[in-house]
């Protein structure tokens, strides 16, 4: 993919920047399909993976598909905000696809810790959990619980969920998350903090 | 504070604390949530989480690795290979196996913890554990076959492998009855309790764990597992635990113990949730705060109430009463307060089943119209009753007393080591146990120990007297653990009477050809009454009646050679009032109504030296047993000797219930005893005389009713009391009968209908009907011959409902024709009188 920035996607985003709710609604479905181009050329590149850390897909496609020569610092921001949020949902979707064929599609309860209730907003059978503290997040199981978990921790403090779209999904630094919610980067650390806390112990209850 | 408030302290305590030392975090939180332990262990809940979740979330999502996570997927692990992942969860993956040397074809689940969370405690402890795991085998338990740690150092468990749905789906999904739930439910409970008795708790029950195959096996999931896990980081991870508030006790949620109790509570969250479909608690799960504060506050609503709205399946009358007291029992606060065993849960339940009356209500007394005999011996055993209750209070004070008694005397006399650890083990080491909830097995564990000790030193002891009352006292204390009658025990009434007996032995030797002269012969006389206890309840009266002599003989000996000790006088009223409820209950009417007698004259001694209350009290209840097993004789002179007893227990109770007139079982009895003198009269064809007695208690019952709407004692002795009234005033003015018996139906039903599961409410709502058809026709006599037709209708209507729901009752329990034949016999004859007079 060739980096000429999306015009469109651009204007939109100006628009929005600028307070026009309508350019949202046009913005997300442009910028899901081309992340998910993006994150699918990713997931190809297997081991090329892990080199991704610091930049990862949010940047990448902030670089690509957005005019660098846009005056508007804030407009960096709001991309980042809802290409994080777009993130979330394609790994979310990502994740749910590969249980789904993982289990052959048939319900099968097994002796294991896995949560049986269902869990809000999660179609399906079964929302898989994992708990708080592992070497590798990551797994499909992972993605999908931790999505879950952080649906309740929305409703319960926003920002902190905010904090964990942007970081988690988004593979925001501390200083870019600071900047697109406009708060301190001591406030990022302190609130990512105790949100990796709620939500380790959040999936471990209902995990294990 | 609000919710909102609430997590916004959190926030500021939490980033707080992440500035500061483990030590200055304790510090800090004990003086900042000084007032709100609730508030600390939410703190330190998520300070626990974040501690153990180093690299959580710290790669980004789209860079981790997602292709390695079915890398065991083909691969060898231990004896058998692995064929495809079934799922993950918190404590790592789940895969599905076979055995790699095909020797069986079956295929296994094999649970991969997550290396993260085997700190190397952990690996120590999962190799002791285990052991005691795969120990654990149970029909309804999911067998661990086999354990292992893999090269990486992550510990495994190869699992039965299991194929259901949670147990509350399969209740949904299946449309089972209450009673099949019920009995679904008794399979868990058999298997936990199982678990229990194998010193394993689950500490994780609900209903993810507890899985239904198609063919409707339950079996459970991950016993103990939560321990070998918990040992890995204590304080962390019981934290963590302790906000799995649904189905967690409040003990957990404190952190205090978790003890057998706590897997009994989780039972009931788990039946609650089977009966009503929903959770004892209001609060939404994501809400864990609040939803904690919840688990250890607020009592949840009666699963009746609970119910949405009846269905085909579960309607809210077949929880009410039975089912509704059994699960808030299940689910009480303090632990000590639940039942003592998953066992008894259990029994309660097959007995409501079994449409028996449950323990978990309270036992009631009855004393009702009906035959006056039948009805006397209700009533005196319901005295009898409340007398035990009361001795056994005065005994367990004097047992204290007696501990600390020997406590003294080993530290002064240094008897040897081997010595002081049979006693350590069976005093200070029991009583903490004992005071456990569910700690039985455990105590049980001790007295075998201990026994052995004990037995052994009895064979060295000698001539020792001192070692050898010692001994006997240990022996009595193991007999009681294993079988005291009317106390939480195990149940085994042979290995205590086989304990008592060897105390007698024991103190036989020791107190040489006149034991009553040894200061040491209230041992004896204990040691006898406990066996007396024992051979009673093992269905041998011949010998107990002997026991219970040979108490009476020593008392009494003892008596004579210090006549002023009031102590050992109120011990010789007691033996006498024993044997005579013995007598009583045992066809020798002459032989108890001499002993209470005896009793009665004792007691009165007793109290004219010391006229404590519950002397007063115990006296009351000997001139009550004097009068009942006077009443029992056919001639006139007799009953006004009835009559004059009763007046003076009812003169006695007056006395002590103005002296303490807050004690509410004090009151009862002066309620009681007023009543039993006024229908007593009545029984003896002077209702007027007895009028007045019943208009003394109806206020107290009611008093006590008023005080406590729920208590369902309070509710029938108020019932019974108007009914009793009703009964007296059939002859004396029909319409007042009437009335009274209206109001005796109306507080003993909210029910519309007999209960069918409460044998005990049902009987006294048909007996209620009964009196009023009686009452109806008697009115309808009363009445002007040209306004009977009214009066004869409602009796006839009356009586045919009786006499439908008595039959309908007899056809389905015949066992109880002979209590319900007098209903049907009366109703039959209000009948047939009503048809003639219409």
């Amino acid at each position: 993919m060739a980096a000429v920035p999306d015009m469109q996607i651009t204007c939109l985003l100006v628009a929005w920047s600028e307070g026009d709710p309508e350019a949202l609604k046009a913005l997300t479905p442009l910028i899901y399909d081309q992340m998910r181009l993006l994150a699918a050329r990713h997931m190809r590149r297997e081991s090329g993976a892990r080199t991704l850390q610091t930049t990862g897909l949010v940047h990448e496609a902030f670089l690509r598909l957005v005019d660098q020569k846009l005056p508007h610092w804030q407009s960096r921001s709001h991309f980042f905000s809802i290409a994080s949020n777009i993130m979330r949902r394609i790994l979310v979707d990502e994740a749910r696809a590969r249980l789904a064929a993982k289990r052959g599609g048939g319900l099968e309860h097994v002796s294991i810790d896995a949560v049986q209730e269902n869990v809000e907003g999660v179609e399906g059978p079964v929302a898989l959990q994992v708990a708080g503290p592992p070497d590798e997040s990551g797994t499909s199981a992972d993605i999908v619980a931790i999505d879950c978990a952080l649906a309740k921790l929305d409703r319960i403090d926003r920002r902190q969920a905010q904090i964990v779209e942007l970081r988690f999904f988004g593979g925001l630094t501390v200083e870019e998350t600071g900047q697109v919610l406009n708060i301190s980067n001591a406030t990022v650390k302190r609130d990512w903090m105790m949100a990796k806390a709620w939500l380790a112990r959040e999936m471990t209850e209902s995990g294990a | 504070m609000s919710t909102e408030d609430r997590w916004q302290r959190t926030r500021a305590l939490f980033h707080a604390c992440i500035e500061l030392s483990p030590a200055e975090q304790d510090e800090f939180l004990s003086r900042e949530c000084a007032a709100d332990p609730g508030m600390r262990a939410e703190v330190q809940s998520l300070l626990a989480a974040l501690a153990s979740s180093n690299s959580f979330l710290e790669v980004p999502a789209a860079a981790a690795d997602v292709s390695g996570e079915s890398s065991w997927i083909g691969r060898i692990l231990g004896a058998y290979r692995i064929l495809s992942l079934l799922g993950a969860g918190g404590m790592g993956e789940v895969y599905r196996a076979v055995r790699a040397d095909g020797l069986y074809p079956q295929e296994v689940a094999i649970k991969l913890i997550r290396r993260g969370l085997a700190g190397e405690f952990m690996l120590n402890r999962f190799r002791a554990e285990r052991e005691i795991l795969a120990s654990l085998q149970h029909p309804h338990i999911a067998r661990i076959l086999d354990a292992g740690i893999t090269d990486g150092g992550a510990p495994y468990l190869v699992m039965e492998l299991i194929k259901g749905v949670p147990i509350d789906q399969f209740c949904e999904s299946r449309g089972l009855t209450v009673r099949q739930r019920i009995e679904l439910f008794l399979d868990v409970c058999g298997a936990v309790h199982f678990a229990h008795q194998h010193l394993t708790i689950h500490r994780d029950l609900k209903p993810g764990n507890i899985l239904v195959t198609d063919d409707g096996q339950v079996k459970l999931l991950d016993f103990g597992i939560a321990k070998v896990l918990a040992a890995g980081d204590g304080a962390a991870q019981t934290q963590v635990h302790a906000m799995t508030p649904e189905y967690s006790s409040p003990e957990q949620i404190r952190n205090q113990p978790i003890t057998t109790a706590s897997d009994e509570y989780a039972l009931g969250v788990l039946l609650y949730r089977m009966l009503t479909g929903r959770s004892p608690y209001r609060t939404d799960s994501a809400d864990t705060y609040t939803l904690a504060r919840e688990v250890c506050e607020a009592d949840p609503p009666m699963p009746s109430a609970a119910l949405a709205s009846d269905s085909a399946l579960v309607t809210r009358n077949q929880l009410r009463g039975d089912l509704d007291s059994i699960v808030l029992t299940a689910l009480r606060k303090e632990p000590a307060r639940r039942y003592a065993s998953v066992q008894q849960l259990a029994d309660d339940l097959q007995r409501h089943l079994d449409q028996r009356t449950v323990a978990a209500r309270p036992r009631t007394w009855r004393y009702a119209a009906g035959r006056f005999v039948a009805r006397n011996r209700a009533l005196s055993f319901a005295l009898a009753a409340i007398a035990v209750v009361l001795v056994a209070g005065i005994l367990a004070t004097e047992h204290q007393a007696r501990i600390a008694a020997a406590e003294r005397d080993r530290a002064q006399r240094h008897f040897d080591s081997v010595r002081q650890l049979a006693n350590s083990f069976m005093f200070d080491l029991h009583d903490e146990i004992a005071k456990l909830p569910g700690s039985i097995k455990a105590r049980q564990l001790l007295v075998t120990k201990a026994l052995t000790y004990l037995d052994m030193l009895s064979r060295e002891s000698g001539s020792d007297r001192a070692l050898q009352v010692e001994l006997a006292e240990a022996y009595l204390h193991v007999g009681r653990v294993q079988g005291e009658v009317g106390y939480d025990n195990l149940g085994d009434h042979k290995g205590a009477l086989e304990n008592f007996q060897k105390a007698i032995a024991l103190l036989d030797r020791a107190l040489g050809t006149d034991p009553a002269s040894r200061p040491e012969f209230m041992t004896l006389a204990r040691a006898y009454n406990l066996a007396a206890g024992a051979l009673g309840a093992l269905g041998r009266p011949q010998e107990q009646l002997e026991m219970i002599n040979k108490g009476i003989a020593l008392t009494q000996r003892r008596l004579q050679l210090q006549p002023d000790s009031v102590e050992v006088r109120a011990w010789v009223g007691r033996a006498y009032f024993g044997r005579a409820q013995f007598r009583g209950n045992h066809g020798d009417p002459d032989g108890a109504l001499a002993d209470s007698r005896t009793a009665a004259q004792t007691y009165e001694q007793v109290v004219a030296r010391d006229s404590s209350l519950a002397n007063r009290n115990n006296l009351a209840f000997a001139y009550s047993n004097v009068g009942e097993n006077l009443l029992t004789k056919s001639d006139d002179a007799s009953h006004a000797q009835a009559i004059e007893y009763l007046t003076r227990a009812l003169n006695t109770m007056r006395s002590v219930a103005h002296d303490d007139p807050n004690n509410a079982s004090l009151q009862r009895h002066l309620a009681v005893t007023a009543g039993e003198l006024g229908f007593s009269l009545a029984g003896l064809g002077k209702p007027r005389e007895g009028l007045p007695y019943l208009e003394e208690s109806q206020p107290i019952f009611q008093r006590l009713y008023d005080s406590d709407r729920s208590n369902r004692l309070a509710q029938l002795d108020l019932a019974d009391n108007d009914e009793n009234t009703c009964s007296l005033y059939i002859t004396l003015d029909p319409a007042k009968a009437v009335s009274h018996c209206q109001a005796a139906l109306r507080i003993l039903g909210a029910l519309p209908s007999p209960p069918a599961s409460d044998l005990e409410l049902s009987a006294a709502y048909i007996e209620a009907q009964t009196v009023l058809a009686e009452a109806y026709a008697a009115a309808a006599e009363a009445t002007p011959r040209s306004h009977r037709a009214e009066g004869w209708s409602a009796a006839r209507r009356t009586a045919e409902t009786v006499l439908q729901s008595a039959q309908e009752i007899v056809k389905q329990k015949p066992e109880l024709s002979g209590q319900y034949t007098q209903f049907i016999t009366r109703s039959r004859a209000v009948q047939s009188r009503s048809s003639q007079a219409l």
